[in-house]
């Protein structure tokens, strides 16, 4: 179920984000497909690694992961646009 | 030196493989050789296990290490030691109930504190298809390796592997022979019958949130959880076998584990000179049967694992007693007289080891399951860092880096180790779906 919310959430934002910007430069769609993996991979780390009672590795997932993902979504939406 | 066929020499005629493309994910290779060099002219065989030594020629000595591990445990429950509460004593004990293959064992007739107890677990109520004036059951060997498999996962092993037996990886005093029809005893000499060929490795997994707390009495009770699972289900697929009409008897105290387990493509030969499983890692523990069900045989595996290990030597340097080889590579020379030549290995001082739990009423276990290949699969994380081990295991000490960097190791914290209380396992802690 996450993994299809997290899809749902990434269509939509691209969605969002085509409407907005038609004309976006190529490397902005790469770089907002590649944060799209990043804060996926970092959803699937946090909560898989609770699963297996490891909270540390669970952090450790949405700063090595989610972090470079959210500041990469940044910059797509605010130097892209 | 290359690496010689498996089994050593080359595989007799007669035999067919089984089909291994189903068997594991895309990133372990099945391959011809076992990837441990061996040597047939440095090959030699320790008389007996260091442990059977310590048991029965120091009998004393052991015997006052057990009686001194009571005091000892008691001291740690009085002291409030994180770990050593009464309920996980109580948890430790119970874990041991049917455990077989090892002290205490009920498989191991040169341990066996209950004599006839085995064969009343081998032969109670079982009616094979001879004595109901029945045919034995007859299938392909392929056909029959499956059936095995699937009522050995039935009756609760979550992987098996295949292979025939090797005379050179018996004990000492251990010798086949076409000229008995069932094991024999000669003087110190016991003999198989040629026609049990067929040798069935069982993996038994211990629970990885109890190893991960070894060195405690939980930590004990995960340890001895594997040895009771692999020799509940090897005792299973042992009434399995000769419920279908055929002779099959438990091998664990024949020889070794390990070299017929690698065989049958269940691991590598790693680090703490135990097998790792590319997918339960080194938490396993092994049972064997030996077998004369005509079976299709399983070939080895290669996941990496020589190479990870040169890098890696987490298990070494976790190791409490310092009993693991932090040698850059693999040597010939055993470390003592109770190990076998033969075979290229990181050899340990399995003396320092026993010593090491001695009297202290624990089982250790903190090389195995802080081994980076002993992860459960709840997150995509692990898959990419084992498709990474085993495809660029180079990189095996950046590798070794992040698991200690995200945390992975042994639970010593005192608030952690009591946490087992309150965390939902699965039945006996092991997701035994774990990679399929």
């Amino acid at each position: 179920m996450r993994n299809y919310i997290l899809g749902l959430f990434s269509g939509i934002a691209g969605t969002l984000l085509y409407i907005v910007a038609p004309a976006l430069a190529w490397y902005y769609w790469v770089m907002f497909a590649g944060s799209c993996l990043l804060i996926a991979f970092c959803f699937d780390v946090f909560f898989g690694s609770l699963q297996e009672h490891q909270p540390r590795a669970a952090w450790m997932g949405v700063l090595m992961f989610g972090v470079p993902g959210v500041v990469m979504q940044g910059l797509v939406w605010g130097l892209g646009l | 030196m290359k690496s010689q066929q498996v089994p050593l020499g080359t595989i007799p005629e007669g035999f067919v493989y089984r089909d291994q493309s189903k068997r594991y994910p895309w990133w372990v290779k099945t391959v011809d050789c076992i990837t441990t060099e061996t040597d047939d002219s440095r090959l030699s065989k320790p008389k007996m296990h260091f442990l059977m030594h310590r048991f029965l020629v120091e009998g004393e000595k052991a015997q006052a290490a057990i009686e001194q591990s009571k005091e000892v445990v008691a001291g740690k429950v009085r002291d409030k030691v994180p770990g050593y509460s009464v309920r996980d004593l109580a948890l430790h004990y119970a874990a041991n109930t049917y455990q077989t293959g090892t002290i205490g064992s009920l498989g191991d007739p040169a341990f066996n504190p209950f004599p006839g107890l085995q064969e009343i677990q081998n032969t109670w109520k079982l009616h094979p298809p001879q004595s109901l004036g029945l045919p034995a059951w007859e299938a392909s060997p392929q056909e029959a390796a499956e059936t095995v498999e699937k009522a050995a996962v039935q009756l609760g092993a979550p992987m098996i592997g295949i292979t025939t037996i090797n005379p050179d990886w018996l004990s000492a005093g251990v010798e086949i022979s076409p000229d008995v029809d069932e094991v024999t005893v000669d003087g110190m000499t016991r003999i198989l019958p040629e026609r049990l060929k067929y040798v069935i490795s069982v993996i038994g997994v211990c629970p990885p949130d109890l190893t991960l707390r070894g060195q405690t009495e939980l930590g004990a009770a995960g340890d001895r959880a594997g040895y009771e699972a692999f020799g509940m289900a090897t005792t299973r697929l042992l009434r399995f076998i000769k419920g279908l009409g055929y002779t099959a008897i438990d091998g664990i105290s024949f020889g070794p584990q390990i070299p017929h387990a690698i065989a049958s493509g269940l691991g590598e030969l790693g680090r703490m000179n135990r097998m790792i499983n590319p997918i339960f890692g080194g938490n396993v523990r092994l049972g064997t049967i030996f077998t004369d069900l005509p079976l299709a045989i399983d070939k080895p595996i290669d996941f990496g694992l020589q190479r990870f290990c040169v890098g890696c030597k987490k298990c070494a340097t976790s190791c409490p007693p310092q009993a693991l080889s932090l040698e850059d590579h693999p040597v010939w020379e055993p470390f003592n007289q109770w190990q076998a030549g033969g075979k290229k290995a990181y050899f340990e001082d399995n003396q320092s080891c026993g010593d090491f739990q001695l009297g202290k009423d624990m089982y250790c276990s903190t090389c195995l399951s802080v081994c980076p290949w002993s992860k459960q699969d709840k997150t995509a994380l692990h898959e990419l860092a084992h498709i990474m081990g085993a495809k660029l295991p180079f990189l095996s000490s950046l590798l070794t880096k992040m698991d200690d960097l995200f945390g992975y190791g042994r639970i010593s914290e005192t608030q952690k180790l009591e946490e087992w209380w309150d965390l939902e396992n699965p039945v006996r802690g092991v997701d035994s779906n774990q990679g399929r």
